[in-house]
């Protein structure tokens, strides 16, 4: 593991010509917008966070998505369980 | 007519949590060409298991029947594998159509076509009992945690909440 993120920085270095330490802050950054995004979709998902304040947090085309994809799920969980 | 066609998603998914057997709940399943090379061109999972298959029958699909589909779902973001499945599933009459592809689902829909995805399929053999309920919870689990499926893992606590709800009389 350790290995392989070295040898990522390491290609990140050479094709970007950018200093490890400028790599590692701008992975911080990437990785906590993407855990931030993670968690306020979790919130919606499970019902504590409003639509209102999950489109103004994440835009509406994830939230739409999330939207169509809790459908799709009831409409499968239905189709399973029924006598069809 | 109880035909049922396939996307490439199913297969790969049910594979991937090692269910490719649950597709034994279908007498037949179609699917065209497009998404058979899809499938097995590359080493996706499921190639083998598909190609094992007799289950699986393959279908040519003419431009000109894509075109007809393309032209009634024209807003929709779709490939041409997803254009041939739709008008194959027109062209069979089809019963049920199995994809996980989101946009292909509300695509299907206005075309008034019955989708169902791997979910959906797990909790058929579930209800079936080829699946035990602990069964059942591990392969989603593993549905929404190993694919990249759903945007959240946490939607999965509805579906356990509508099966426990499945289970009382």
């Amino acid at each position: 593991m350790e290995l392989a993120i070295a040898k990522e920085i390491q290609a990140i270095k050479k094709y970007r010509k950018i200093e490890e330490s400028d790599i590692l802050a701008e992975a911080l950054r990437l990785g906590l917008k993407q855990l931030w995004r993670q968690a306020i979709l979790d919130e919606y998902a499970e019902g504590k966070l409003s639509k209102k304040k999950a489109i103004k947090l994440l835009g509406p085309e994830l939230v739409k998505r999330l939207d169509e994809e809790k459908r799709f799920i009831i409409k499968d969980v239905r189709w399973g369980l029924s006598d069809e | 007519m109880n035909e049922v066609v396939i996307d490439a998603g199913p297969i790969i998914h049910l594979s991937q949590l090692k269910l490719f057997h649950l597709f034994d709940l279908f007498p037949q399943l179609h699917t065209t060409t497009e998404v058979w090379r899809e499938i097995t061109r590359f080493n996706l999972p499921g190639k083998e298991e598909a190609e094992r298959s007799k289950k699986i029958r393959i279908h040519r699909i003419l431009k000109k029947e894509k075109e007809k589909v393309m032209l009634a779902i024209k807003d929709f973001r779709l490939q041409s594998a997803d254009f041939s499945l739709l008008a194959l599933c027109n062209k069979l009459v089809a019963h049920a159509f199995l994809t996980d592809d989101l946009e292909l689902r509300r695509a299907a829909e206005v075309l008034s076509l019955e989708t169902q995805g791997s979910l959906g399929i797990i909790i058929r053999a579930y209800k079936k009992k080829w699946l035990s309920f602990f069964e059942t919870q591990e392969a989603l689990n593993n549905l929404f945690n190993i694919s990249t499926l759903y945007l959240s893992s946490k939607l999965l606590n509805r579906v356990l909440t509508e099966l426990i709800k499945g289970e009382k009389p």
